[in-house]
């Protein structure tokens, strides 16, 4: 084993077992192996900073700010109390209406933080306070966030499309039946995890809340207002869904101020405090993970290990299932765009060469980086519904398995079915 | 792998004492001429130093942005690295006097410019970046594409749509001086937004706008001839000063034989992507008359003769007498 | 005096983080109007690399930081929370310490070769500061703890969130 390899394989999983925060264990593993292939060091830091010139990721902290702004601006409040009216006697109900928001986000949003930020920053709030566990709440959300990269538009389907030279019209069409057939297992699974995760529905306090759900919506037509308002924005070509962020902020600002006068200083200020603390703990992490890929990549660890399978065997199943399981372990520790960048180019070639249809491969590729957006040590969507609900990650991660068994089961069903990847393209044709 | 195939350059074996040259670039795609020109230099390096110095190539921005790679090969962390002219303009302004709209406007301009003010800046380069041309790569004029019923074919037919620039600023401004709305977005924000109409369209080389799919979400091209997107091989000053003199001469050759080599490869692949265009439906405009164009576009040059770096006006001035002299030659 | 730098990151990575919002918006709303503004994406971008460092070294001082403490855990019922806290302190402040020196370094040379923003004409490089800035921060924290615990002041766990008096 070499120097390099020897780090990252003993040295990184050792400095997170004992507890090192995680940016830093991928920023010292990063900086060892830099040193060890006498790189100049000069090339970590610029490679951290450089991580973070990239900017989709400007919608985290943004549509994180605005969950926070809409909860101290009492927006969440009415969005929860319209929740509790419609659906608090059925128990399991908001794992449901989670899912389903994060599907309806997904069709405008290409990413799988972006999505989880936009829709936990709401439904986590909601969930914990009507008596549903934070680990539970905070694990529905980040699962349905994924679907942000499965139904499109689909930031990593862009860049895998130009990379394999495949129509991104194509994969998105492609991307449509599995998103569908996907977002309705998580909604299940969330029903069922829910009934089992022990949460007690908290009985209604609120005065309000006795009025018909037709009134509650009347009273709650502001908060209402607003998905309408970011979905219709990016539809009618007004704003990208980055810049659909800051509209949220801007409306939970507008709302809060002029319509509720109900934002405080203090309220202001909390919400900013959060926003400042869980932006920059996650996007260190991004950062750090940069360099980390970067260093795995000058070394091609990624393209020899691409080399050592097609030495194994000539099955195309064969193949499909060695490639999924190196995706799945590659997932747990490289961030999705990177792991796309290095592996696309070596696995494309490969697969054609088995008779696969790139299309279909590039749906498999996706519901890996589903599953790899919500595994430790790197899974960045586990990492946004965490700090949004205040649980660790072992907790949130626990509560995460059935989703990840589920998408696992579903993976095998895409790889083993083209048709349901290549239907709707074709039909389009 | 392992085999040596004597039509595949990478396999040629390991050997003790061989260095690596490592080439970073942002391109994704197999297919482009700037893929093409750092296969063809790795190879022609690796046959003149008789398989003592090996390439290993990232493609992809694996190891970072244009600029940044560019950071890299001053510091040694890369070798070798080919930005677009007008990124790398960020880091090397004397750069910029290429991106002057209109200085040359035809191929045979460009390459013969290029061969006549490389020598001239090659240390001003190197004193600005750190890096040293060896040699350039044309990726082909940038053509507008955008989704319109109309064409464009004047100036003021760019007031109604919102168009996506490269970040430079001469580009910026030459956008300005036609009258239109360049707008800022990123690059990989680029495909949604034209899907969704947050944005009509941008420029690029044909092969750039296939490659990326662009077909997919505009109807309409304009060809015409402000600006050729160009890419110099950029060879890290400090390995270069570390080479054996043998060495550095196969370095410079090879540069030299991958220009020729991509300057007669790239048009003859071009005709091909413009067919593709045409086959995807994208309707194709061309400008007959420039006249305007180039009128609008030459009155801004002194207010960026600053942004050449130092001597900039003197430069541009060099510039623009070797393309009379180039014009002469033809 | 350290109640004040406290407050200092923080309000400055939530002016960061309102300058990226606002000038994001105000890129809408350009755009929308054909408003010749052409650094808002530069802008933001800037304003956003700027706040991650600071509010990472923000949430060091809250020791908000993301990792996987259930074996840390365990081991520190073993052994004791000192000796697992000193570890984690000497760790991350030799890790922060090579991050501010590097980064400093990428700053000062980066003064002497620029790498100027198209729009705002700005040395991208600058940036570093904010890093070094940051780090140095973390590392003065996690500095302070590491003395604290060798002396007997403090416990030193990685652990914040909770609403507990630090430097009483
Ligand atoms: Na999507
Ligand atoms: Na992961």
């Amino acid at each position: 084993m070499s120097d390099v390899t020897l780090a990252l394989a003993v040295l990184f999983p050792i400095l997170l077992l004992l507890g090192v925060p995680i940016y830093a264990a991928l920023g010292i593993t990063g900086l060892v192996v830099t040193w060890l292939t006498n790189v100049p060091l000069v090339f970590a830091t610029q490679s951290i900073l450089n991580g973070l010139d990239n900017f989709p990721l400007l919608a985290i902290p943004a549509f994180i700010l605005a969950g926070n702004l809409m909860e101290s601006g009492g927006i969440t409040n009415d969005i929860i109390r319209i929740f509790r009216r419609s659906f608090g006697h059925v128990h399991g109900s908001l794992g449901i209406v989670t899912i389903l928001s994060c599907m309806f986000f997904a069709a405008i949003s290409g990413s799988g933080p972006g999505t989880v930020a936009a829709i936990g920053a709401i439904m986590i709030p909601a969930m914990i306070r009507q008596g549903y566990p934070a680990p539970y709440s905070a694990a529905v959300s980040a699962t349905g966030g994924t679907l942000g990269v499965l139904i499109p538009p689909s930031n990593p389907m862009i860049i895998y499309a130009i990379i394999a030279n495949v129509s991104v019209t194509d994969l998105f069409a492609a991307g449509m039946l599995p998103g569908l057939i996907v977002g309705l297992t998580l909604a299940a699974v969330a029903y069922f995890a829910a009934r089992r995760s022990g949460a007690v529905v908290t009985q209604v306090q609120d005065e309000q809340e006795q009025d018909s759900v037709a009134s509650l919506m009347w009273q709650g037509k502001w908060a209402l207002a607003m998905p309408p308002i970011v979905l219709g924005g990016i539809y009618t070509g007004l704003f990208t869904p980055v810049e659909a962020s800051v509209v949220a902020v801007a409306y939970a600002l507008v709302v809060s101020l002029v319509v509720y006068r109900s934002m405080t200083w203090e309220g202001f200020n909390r919400a900013f405090e959060g926003a400042v603390l869980m932006g920059g703990a996650l996007m260190i992490v991004v950062a750090c993970s940069t360099l980390f890929a970067r260093t795995i990549t000058l070394e091609r660890i990624p393209q020899e290990l691409v080399e050592l399978f097609s030495l194994i065997s000539s099955e195309p199943l064969v193949i499909l299932l060695l490639i999924n399981i190196l995706l799945l372990i590659i997932g747990t520790f490289m961030e999705t765009i990177s792991a796309i960048i290095i592996l696309a180019p070596i696995l494309v070639p490969l697969v054609r060469n088995f008779g696969i249809d790139p299309i279909h491969f590039g749906i498999i590729l996706i519901i890996n980086i589903e599953i790899a957006f919500l595994t430790p040590p790197l899974g960045v969507n586990l990492f946004v519904g965490s700090q949004i609900a205040g649980v660790s990650i072992e907790k949130v991660f626990r509560a995460i398995l059935p989703f990840i068994a589920a998408l696992i089961g579903l993976l095998a069903l895409i790889t083993l079915v083209p048709g349901l990847s290549l239907l709707i393209p074709s039909l389009l044709r | 792998a392992d085999e040596p195939n004597p039509i595949d350059w990478t396999s040629a074996p390991e050997v003790d004492g061989q260095q690596v040259m490592k080439l970073g670039h942002s391109v994704n795609m197999v297919w482009s001429s700037h893929t093409a020109t750092l296969k063809r230099f790795a190879e022609l390096v690796q046959i003149y130093t008789n398989n003592e110095i090996k390439a290993e190539i990232f493609p992809g921005a694996q190891l970072g942005g244009e600029r940044e790679m560019m950071q890299q090969a001053r510091q040694g962390v890369l070798q070798v690295t080919l930005p677009a002219t007008n990124n790398a303009a960020a880091l090397a302004p004397t750069l910029n006097v290429f991106i002057l709209p209109y200085l040359a406007t035809s191929t045979d301009e460009v390459n013969c410019l290029q061969d006549k003010i490389t020598p001239l800046i090659v240390d001003q380069v190197i004193e600005e970046a750190g890096t040293r041309i060896v040699g350039w790569e044309n990726s082909g004029w940038r053509a507008f594409f955008y989704k319109s019923d109309d064409p464009i074919e004047k100036p003021s037919d760019l007031a109604n749509l919102k168009m996506r620039v490269p970040p430079n600023p001469i580009m910026i401004a030459s956008y300005e001086a036609w009258g239109g709305n360049p707008t800022p977005l990123a690059w990989n924000e680029l495909y949604n937004a034209l899907q969704q109409g947050v944005v009509e369209g941008g420029d690029n080389p044909v092969t750039d706008v296939i490659g990326m799919k662009f077909h997919e979400v505009i109807n309409r091209m304009t060809k015409f001839h402000y600006t050729i997107l160009t890419h110099p091989i950029m060879v890290s000053e400090r390995w270069f000063q570390s080479l054996s003199p043998e060495h550095q001469e196969a370095v410079l050759r090879a540069g030299k034989e991958a220009t020729d080599y991509i300057r007669w490869w790239q048009p003859i692949d071009e005709a091909n992507w413009w067919q593709q265009a045409e086959d995807a439906g994208v309707t194709i405009t061309e400008i007959e008359d420039e006249s305007e164009w180039i009128e609008k576009a030459r009155a801004i040059w002194p207010d960026y003769y600053d942004s050449l770096g130092e001597n900039g006006e003197e430069l541009a001035q060099t510039a623009l007498k070797l393309v009379e002299e180039c014009k002469a030659e033809m | 005096m350290r109640h004040f730098a406290i407050r200092l990151i923080y309000a400055a990575a939530a002016l960061f983080l309102a300058l990226m919002v606002s000038s994001l918006m105000l890129q809408i709303v350009a755009r929308e109007f054909k408003l010749p503004v052409d650094w808002t994406e530069e802008m933001s971008r800037f304003a956003f690399i700027s706040m991650v460092f600071l509010a990472s070294a923000y949430a060091t001082i809250k020791r908000r930081h993301l990792r996987v403490s259930v074996f840390s855990d365990f081991v520190a019922r073993r052994i004791g929370n000192r000796a697992v806290a000193v570890f984690h302190l000497t760790i991350l402040f030799g890790f922060d310490s090579v991050m501010v020196w590097y980064s400093g370094y990428n700053f000062v040379d980066g003064l002497q070769f620029a790498n100027i923003s198209p729009a705002l004409g700005f040395n991208q490089n600058i940036l570093f500061a904010a890093m070094c800035l940051g780090f140095g921060a973390s590392a003065l924290v996690n500095l302070t703890d590491l003395v604290a615990v060798l002396t007997g002041r403090g416990d030193g766990t990685l652990d914040g969130g909770r609403p507990k008096e630090r430097h009483a």
